[in-house]
């Protein structure tokens, strides 16, 4: 095979292409890179005005660091595994209930499919204001404050995972479906063995989506998790921000740079997998 | 048939026993069945004094109380100011408020309507002469709307008054040991700040706080605050119109960003803002700044409109205790104990933190203490009259929205003072 | 009726996790609110039954125009600006393969990812009057500086700016899931047929992800109607006092926080929710329709 001489193929349009993505990466990014700046630099340096754009001391961020961790024998250590298991029990309810109520909404038809599903989404409409006090009574009244289970179970029959998947699962070939139910499948079987596995992007779309939303939830955390000991982390950083807060903006900013970099590695190691995922599972190409 | 309904329900079992049995690291620790010696109280406390050093001074505290009184325990929770409101208004509605609690004074009439606190009265005059001496009159009174009825223990307070960048000050060639205590001086040394490149005040008109503390320059107490009785607000048209006219004046010679904004405090610090209007809790990042960058400034009461009443807003903390515990006499007892000299003397030194003990600010000698005293002698509160009746939605607002309009010259000052006395008293009365 | 039973047992069998859950826990707590609306209750007393008296107060208070002025202006810029911007960043996306590709897909992410409060403060910053980012820019440009949060004429755009910047990521996580869905065929063969990459999006691409743009649609307009977060931090709003200056960011759901929170006026802040329902129902029905008439094509 003879070496081809090595030749720059580069069309005006992928130049153009990467030129925007990089701009929308720095708009992207920008924020967090500035907060960064201000964890790394020594308290009492103007912040907001002529802002250092760059770490100006590396021992000054790890200080404010070990400070947050340590707070209160690490706190906010405790704070993590809290909301990681609030989080994976979540993820796993909402993939679980939706998928299954998604397969019937999607690819069947049967009596009050119409009024079901209208339910679900009408469920989407009511700020959650108006139904926060009633479920916190209900949940109180079951006896799960300061609980996972009170944390979690509110949440898991989730109306936005129930209609996204619906409008995901639409895609499902029918022939695929009725090759299996020639070979024997169940009608469970065809859910777990062919809708499934061929719906894996809407279903990690859905898992991270799940996963920011309920790594960032404070309001039903704030009235259901009342004790230190079963504080989310949104509530730990809840104590350095808010109107009349007295901490100094690097602890406000360390402390909620600590909460995103978690669901940010998080993403960045996942994403790998799905990229695999996606390779994988057989339906493009 | 069979199979899928097996799978569905191993899944529902699955997932709700996942959920029922979570690890031990997340379970509170409050079972319903406690053996009679361990008493256990849940204590609230506003997130600064839960976080760093105040938070170990709090722990300090805890252990030598638990080590005095054996078999009690004591579990302490900071939250910061929106979650204590909307935790204590869902605590109470599940009757599960915390047996110690911390609040602000002014959200006290939200907590007496919500049937959250205990009338500690009895138990107070029960305390000895000399323990009750120690405490700040006006303070205990403020917890005191009626006869007999008392709802905490007045704790922390605070103030606000003048930071000073003597840096921008002495570049306007104004000496800062020169005394301003009227609005009229002040302006003058705002035009030269101005003349020399700098800008003097913030925008005072963006948030209620920031306008409680320069209204009280031009009022007094009789001047401020909701009359309940006659269902009218107690605004001055006269000295809210002279107010108005003022920071119109000062803004020509100051910015437009809010004194709130992270960015004034900025400005502060970089030494292009002679003034901020904050309390003492502000003083933390300025030292940090005086270290790092060398920062010079210094705090004074802020002026008034006539030399007989500076400005500045004030506030107190209370502690209170709720009316579902089943531990009041050890909360109280907790509570006294943390209140009482010794505690809030060592608690006064950390934090330089205005308090309702006078014997400790008698003998804590520091400038930061004695300036937040000096500001709440004069200081309005920012919601008067405590523990009686909450605002009207839209109240506060609605004083907000009208400085706003009178600024952008849409009414004069006194029209527009006029029109606010109006629109205030048809909240009052409008209101349930 | 044995033979209705059997035919649709299975469909309602792996309904019912999904919906016991949901009844219990949203359902149920939905209809209490409604109960609520018709009363007076604070949450720990006994509620007083007032009728219509909530919904009446809430409507004629002065500050309902405004608030329902500022959402429909808000929603009907941001939703559509933010579906095409998502779109265009999905493709943008999409175009690229491998490493590249998920590298831009977690970064573009990231603004979602981030907690609310810091971005919130992050965007303070840059809204600053005079001093901020953009001002400093729009100097350069010999622009006045505008007061981005102040202003009632633009604080709704800072809004939308922020939004976008916000949600971007979500969408576009959710539309790339479906454009990885689209078989490569149909590009393939339109390849052959000499179409060229406009041509394709819209015959090949958008159809395709009919059922996942709608969805990203009909959701965008739903949360927008409900937008609390960003606007409640935006201006350091309080129980007490929300709104921003000259209520240039007040909308219906911080009110209903307001009353619920501030006041103790549960009943009101549910009547107030369920008028606001009644906007949504209206909005999302007109979508549904819009969206079987395009369907039937």
């Amino acid at each position: 095979m003879t070496k081809q001489p090595f030749r720059l193929h580069v069309k005006a349009s992928t130049i153009l292409k990467w030129i925007i993505a990089i701009i929308a990466l720095i708009i992207a990014l920008f924020p967090i890179w500035w907060v960064f700046s201000i964890v790394f630099s020594d308290p009492g340096t103007p912040v907001s005005v002529n802002p250092r754009l760059y770490p100006s001391s590396l021992s000054a961020g790890f200080q404010n660091i070990a400070k947050a961790v340590t707070e209160n024998n690490y706190q906010f250590l405790r704070a993590y595994l809290n909301t990681t298991f609030y989080t994976i029990f979540t993820i796993l309810g909402v993939l679980i209930l939706c998928s299954m109520a998604a397969y019937e909404f999607a690819l069947f038809d049967f009596p009050g499919k119409k009024i079901l599903f209208s339910l679900a989404l009408f469920a989407m409409m009511i700020p959650t204001v108006v139904t926060l006090v009633p479920t916190y009574l209900l949940v109180a009244g079951l006896g799960w404050i300061n609980t996972l289970q009170g944390l979690v179970v509110p949440g898991i029959a989730s109306a936005f995972g129930l209609f996204m998947l619906t409008q995901f699962f639409q895609d499902i070939p029918k022939e695929i479906m009725d090759a299996a139910i020639i070979d024997g499948a169940s009608h469970f079987g065809v859910y777990r063995y062919v809708v499934m596995p061929l719906s894996t992007n809407a279903l990690v779309t859905l898992a991270i989506i799940t996963f920011i939303n309920t790594w960032g939830n404070f309001a039903w955390p704030l009235v259901i998790a009342t004790n230190e000991t079963t504080f989310t982390v949104s509530q730990m950083i809840n104590r350095y921000n808010g109107q009349f807060t007295r901490a100094s903006i690097n602890m406000i900013m360390t402390v909620n740079l600590l909460a995103a970099i978690l669901p940010l590695l998080f993403f960045i190691i996942f994403q790998s997998k799905i990229i695999k995922g996606i390779s994988m599972s057989g339906l493009k190409g | 048939m069979k199979r899928y309904t097996r799978s569905i329900i191993l899944i529902l079992v699955l997932a709700l026993s996942l959920t029922a049995c979570a690890p031990g690291a997340t379970k509170a620790t409050a079972p319903a069945v406690v053996p009679a010696q361990t008493i256990t109280l849940e204590y609230w406390v506003f997130a600064d004094y839960g976080s760093g050093e105040a938070g170990k001074l709090q722990q300090t505290f805890i252990s030598e109380f638990q080590a005095a009184n054996p078999g009690v325990k004591i579990n302490m929770s900071p939250k910061n100011d929106d979650e204590l409101t909307a935790g204590i208004t869902a605590a109470a509605a599940s009757k599960s408020l915390p047996d110690i609690y911390m609040q602000s004074d002014d959200m006290g009439a939200n907590d007496v309507k919500l049937g959250a606190l205990v009338n500690v009265y009895d138990m107070w005059m029960a305390m000895p002469d000399s323990y009750r001496n120690q405490f700040n009159p006006a303070m205990v009174t403020d917890m005191t709307p009626t006869d007999k009825t008392m709802w905490g223990m007045p704790y922390t307070g605070y103030s606000s008054f003048l930071f000073r960048n003597l840096t921008v000050l002495k570049a306007a060639g104004i000496d800062p040991a020169e005394k301003v205590t009227t609005w009229a001086q002040w302006l003058e040394q705002m035009k030269k700040i101005k003349a020399a490149g700098y800008d003097a005040l913030p925008n005072m008109a963006l948030a209620y706080n920031d306008f409680v503390a320069m209204y009280s320059g031009v009022a007094t107490d009789s001047q401020w605050g909701i009359d309940w009785a006659n269902k009218k607000t107690n605004l001055d048209p006269a000295a809210y119109a002279t107010m108005v006219k003022f920071l119109m004046d000062a803004k020509a010679y100051g910015t437009e960003i809010g004194n709130r904004d992270q960015a004034a405090d900025d400005l502060f610090k970089s030494n292009k803002l002679a003034y901020r209007i904050s309390g003492p809790w502000t003083n933390v990042t300025y030292a940090d700044a005086k270290k790092t960058s060398g920062l010079d400034y210094d705090y004074v009461i802020l002026p008034g409109n006539t030399a007989d009443n500076p400005g500045g807003h004030r506030g107190d903390e209370f502690i209170g205790i709720s009316p579902y515990s089943k531990n009041k006499e050890m909360a109280w007892k907790f509570i006294t104990y943390i209140c009482d000299e010794p505690q809030m003397t060592r608690w006064a030194t950390l934090l330089s933190r205005y308090n309702s003990n006078m014997v400790t600010l008698s003998k804590v000698n520091d400038s930061l203490l004695q300036i937040t005293a000096e500001g709440a002698k004069s200081g309005l509160m920012v919601q008067p009259p405590d523990f009686v009746k909450a605002y009207p939605a839209g109240y506060t607002q609605a004083i907000l929205d009208n400085t706003a309009q009178i600024e952008s010259g849409q009414v004069t000052p006194e029209d527009g003072a006029k029109e606010l006395v109006d629109k205030l008293n048809k909240l009052i009365q409008e209101n349930q | 009726m044995n033979n209705w039973v059997r035919k649709y047992l299975r469909h309602f069998l792996m309904l019912t996790p999904f919906f016991i859950f949901f009844s219990i826990f949203l359902l149920y707590p939905i209809f209490k609110g409604f109960y609520i609306s018709f009363f007076r209750w604070d949450a720990v007393h006994p509620a007083v039954f007032v009728g219509l008296d909530n919904y009446i107060s809430v409507a004629n208070s002065s500050y309902f125009g405004i608030a329902i002025f500022n959402l429909l202006k808000y929603v009907s810029i941001t939703v559509p600006v933010g579906i095409l911007l998502s779109f265009l960043v999905a493709l943008l996306v999409d175009s690229f393969e491998g490493i590249p590709s998920g590298f831009f897909r977690s970064t573009y992410f990231v603004p979602t990812m981030i907690p609310l409060f810091l971005a919130a403060s992050v965007w303070r910053w840059i809204y600053t009057p005079e001093i901020g980012i953009i001002n400093i820019v729009l100097g350069w440009l010999h622009i006045p500086p505008v007061n981005w949060l102040t202003d009632p004429k633009v604080m709704i755009l800072s809004l939308v700016i922020v939004d976008n910047w916000r949600s971007i990521g979500f969408n576009m996580v959710i539309l790339l899931a479906g454009l990885k869905n689209i078989p490569g065929e149909y590009y393939d063969a339109a390849e052959v047929d000499g179409a060229n990459k406009f041509q394709e999006v819209i015959y090949i691409t958008i159809p395709q992800l009919r059922p996942v743009l709608f969805f990203t649609i009909a959701y965008g307009f739903i949360s927008a109607l409900q937008v609390f977060d960003a606007p409640w931090l935006m201006t350091a709003s309080q129980y007490s006092t929300y709104g921003g200056h000259l209520k240039g960011l007040l909308f219906p759901v911080m009110d209903m926080m307001g009353r619920a929170f501030g006041n103790l006026q549960f009943g009101q802040a549910s009547a107030y929710g369920f008028m606001l329902m009644l906007i949504i129902l209206v909005v999302t029905g007109i979508l549904f329709r819009v969206q079987r008439r395009l369907g039937g094509a």
